[in-house]
């Protein structure tokens, strides 16, 4: 059994041993709770294992009974906001308009007014008791719920393949029954654990107001009365408080491990990913070594997994970027790009393992730098133009900030100064004048592109990694692109490489084009020969794709 | 066969709230049978406009016709029904597939949709689709979409957008975000199947040589007008507008030919 396994079959064991003892309180219990059975404030002893309270009650009695209101009613409460919360939240997204904004004030209504204050004036109409309780503890939790889950659901309709149901005639009942409610299972299951937290605690709350029944025990009401009665201040809250805590915060923490396990049920994709530490072989610092390249990889070789599924992902590649020099990286996805982008950021992280090989930035190589030195690389030695770039905004600020905070992070200067250096370079990568403050959501993917290019720039860097730079870019921004590369990048960084599936785009910006197949360098050259004499099975075919263009092409013009 | 067009828009206007109208008084014809490039930049509306083709979003003027009948005159569960008759092709792919699904679920999930209750026909079905993109359904029915390439998951969306034999399939950039080759591959497949089933496709693209090499005609979507339309050969030769100008340029210096 793995670590994370035995994680969740403790948390099942957890709920399960509790929810048995909850069943089975009045024979498994030692002493009647209410009963005073011995002398009071005893410690732990051979009659009571957990103790007395100040009117001479068995403690663990009161914890084995307390778990069934406890139980009960956290999890009937949950269960019913939980309910309400799906169908109010779902019933807003999918069919909108009036339901949406009369569900949604009522929502609004129902955060507005106070909790506890809602509560006693209706447990002063409908009284006390377990039934009621739980009611009215469903009422008061569903609405933060319903909120998050139409959230939820309304991104889920923009989706893709959502679209694409509903386009081939799947109504919205079908879509809730089918897709939605299971593919928000996570945030249902996050919301029971979040709402049956709020339960135990609120019902606590109530109790201590008189709302609950003072003659049922709970977890909630024993850890009041241990906080009213003075165990803090007399030592006995190890006894009488701890205990309660301790259910109330294992229950809680055990459904959220069962949250966990069955969201990875639930999405087979989280199955597979699971991050960790860093991963370089040290490699000792090398004083005498002469660089020849601003970045040279030698026979690196990366693996993803361990074992029988490990996935070889670069094998053996070496190549170099001298200074000056614009290279372009092509290949298919799934050909090591990315690994190769990463590694040369320094950036490889388990489940990746570097077997061998070493890669170095202006003569430094990654693995032989602590961690302060690295952060100093990036951004200064070598500069990323990540695949994101349209996206990997900070809404909150405008761009300009965060440009300018590109080049605080690097080099002493005022804040003034720093924010002219960015401005300098946004206008030189043809960002318009009248933009700068502009935030990132008012501005066009071309002008995001380019902003992130300056941000790339700003610091004069040795070696720019533009990777995958035209995608989410229509032919006019691609263009662009390439003109901008081609005429700007030069001036501010010594050399660029360009990464990109897109062989057309790579062609026209490249002085040499390295081509990258199943994790090998199957071939390199100009991009003339590459064009002229395509010697790969890939590179013959994206070769042969741009060839059919361009024959489509003429014959269309030709006729 | 009728010569009605399967998919008409007319004089259709289309806003957001009170921001300026993203479609503005459109007018396209889809035939039976034909393949129609619907080509322009980011932002100017094209998915906007297959969405409204498609019925998802009502228009604030104008009308959307299905093979004549107006859609706003049909009920909910006859556009439902008629919807049989449509495909949809996503464009992001990693987006484009249910991620709890196995690839003969998503496929399915259509001929369910529309009550074909026969399990081993509907795989049947699925499996005939999967071939015609070019995937082998022994070794692709079982798996779920992130042990899918990019390519592989567009493929298995066309076949989504094929189970039912719809009269028209509408694609929203379906291979934007694939690799080049697989780009011409795509677009070359998408030619021999209207070849051989002949579906019409509303083809949506920034890219005018993909579109010249496969639609038979071609409208140009700027600023949520059609401001040209007509067939490759004429919009390449000779374009009217500036705008169909501008993207033939950049087109063919992305081609490689003229650089400036």
């Amino acid at each position: 059994m793995t670590a994370s396994r035995l994680w969740v079959f403790g948390a099942g064991l957890w709920l399960a041993v509790w929810a048995a003892a909850a069943l089975g309180a009045p024979g498994l219990a030692p002493h009647d709770p209410h009963a005073s059975v011995g002398e009071p404030w005893s410690p732990p002893g051979p009659g009571h294992p957990l103790g007395t309270n100040d009117v001479g009650q068995d403690l663990l009695s009161e914890l084995v009974h307390g778990a069934r209101t406890s139980l009960l009613v956290g999890g009937a409460a949950a269960l019913g906001a939980t309910g309400l919360a799906v169908g109010a939240g779902l019933a807003s997204a999918v069919w909108g308009g009036l339901w949406d904004r009369l569900l949604m004030r009522l929502v609004d209504l129902c955060l507005v007014v106070p909790a506890l204050a809602l509560a006693l004036v209706v447990a002063a109409f409908v009284g006390s008791g377990v039934f009621p309780t739980v009611l009215l503890l469903a009422a008061l939790l569903w609405a933060r719920g319903a909120r998050v889950i139409r959230a939820q659901a309304l991104a889920m309709l923009q989706r893709g393949w959502v679209i694409a149901l509903r386009a081939a005639g799947a109504r919205s009942l079908y879509l809730i029954r089918a897709h939605l409610v299971q593919a928000l299972w996570p945030l249902v299951a996050a919301e029971f654990v979040q709402a049956m937290a709020a339960a135990l605690t609120l019902e606590a709350s109530l109790s201590f107001l008189g709302l609950g029944d003072p003659t049922v025990k709970s977890w909630g009401g024993m850890l009041y009365y241990a906080q009213a009665r003075g165990a803090v201040v007399t030592g006995a809250w190890l006894w009488w408080a701890v205990p309660p805590g301790l259910c109330v915060g294992l229950t809680v923490a055990s459904l959220a491990m069962l949250g966990f396990a069955l969201e990875e049920r639930v999405h087979p994709a989280l199955r597979a990913a699971r991050a960790g530490p860093a991963i370089w072989p040290q490699i000792p610092a090398d004083p005498l070594r002469i660089a020849r390249g601003v970045l040279e990889v030698e026979a690196l070789t990366v693996e993803y997994g361990t074992g029988p599924a490990a996935v070889r992902a670069l094998d053996g590649v070496s190549g170099h970027v001298r200074p000056g020099e614009l290279v372009g990286v092509v290949g298919p996805s799934g050909s090591g790009k990315s690994t190769l982008v990463t590694a040369a950021m320094g950036l490889l992280r388990s489940p990746a393992r570097v077997l061998g090989g070493s890669v170095c930035v202006v003569g430094v190589c990654w693995g032989s730098v602590d961690a302060k030195r690295a952060r100093q690389l990036r951004g200064r030695s070598i500069a990323l133009l990540p695949q994101t770039a349209l996206h990997a905004w900070d809404p909150l600020r405008p761009v300009v900030d965060q440009v300018a905070e590109a080049v605080a992070t690097h080099q002493a200067l005022s804040r003034r100064e720093a924010r002219l250096r960015a401005q300098a370079v946004l206008k030189e990568v043809g960002f318009p004048k009248s933009r700068m403050g502009a935030y990132p959501h008012a501005l066009s993917g071309g002008e995001r592109q380019r902003a992130w290019l300056a941000m790339a720039l700003v610091n004069g860097p040795d070696l720019l990694l533009l990777d995958e730079p035209t995608t989410g870019l229509d032919v006019l921004g691609q263009d662009e692109l390439v003109r901008l590369v081609r005429d700007r990048t030069r001036v501010r960084s010594r050399a660029v490489v360009v990464v990109s599936h897109d062989l057309p785009t790579v062609l026209r910006l490249a002085d040499r084009i390295v081509v990258l197949c199943d994790g090998r360098v199957v071939e390199y050259g100009p991009p003339d020969g590459i064009l002229r004499s395509p010697e790969h099975a890939y590179t013959r075919r994206v070769v042969g794709a741009l060839q059919a263009l361009r024959g489509s092409w003429a014959a269309e013009v030709v006729g | 066969m009728s010569r009605r067009p399967v998919v008409e828009l007319q004089d259709v206007w289309k806003a957001f709230g009170q921001r300026a109208p993203v479609l503005c008084g459109v007018e396209l014809r889809v035939h039976p049978g034909e393949v129609v490039g619907l080509v322009g930049p980011n932002g100017a509306g094209k998915s906007t406009l297959l969405w409204v083709a498609a019925g998802l979003l009502p228009v604030d003027r104008g009308q959307v016709l299905w093979e004549g009948a107006d859609l706003r005159a049909m009920s909910p569960v006859d556009r439902a029904r008629w919807r049989r008759h449509l495909g949809y092709v996503p464009q992001d792919p990693f987006d484009a597939l249910p991620p709890h699904r196995t690839v003969l679920q998503t496929v399915e999930e259509p001929l369910r949709i529309h009550g074909i209750r026969d399990s081993a026909a509907r795989t049947e079905r699925v499996c005939a689709c999967l071939e015609a993109v070019g995937l082998s359904p022994t070794r692709f029915l079982a798996r779920y979409p992130h042990e899918l390439s990019g390519g592989e998951r567009q493929r298995v969306a066309l076949a989504r957008a094929l189970v039912l034999r719809p009269r028209c399939v509408l694609a929203d950039e379906p291979t934007s975000m694939l690799d080049f080759a697989l780009q011409v591959d795509l677009v070359d497949q998408i030619r021999t199947l209207r070849a051989r089933l002949g579906t019409s496709f509303l083809y949506a693209t920034h890219d005018l040589a993909l579109a010249a090499r496969l639609c038979d005609r071609v409208a140009v979507l700027s600023g949520g007008r059609v401001v040209e339309q007509g067939e490759p050969a004429e919009l390449l030769r000779e374009p009217h507008h500036p705008f169909t100008a501008a993207l033939a340029a950049s087109a063919r210096r992305r081609l490689g030919w003229t650089e400036t």
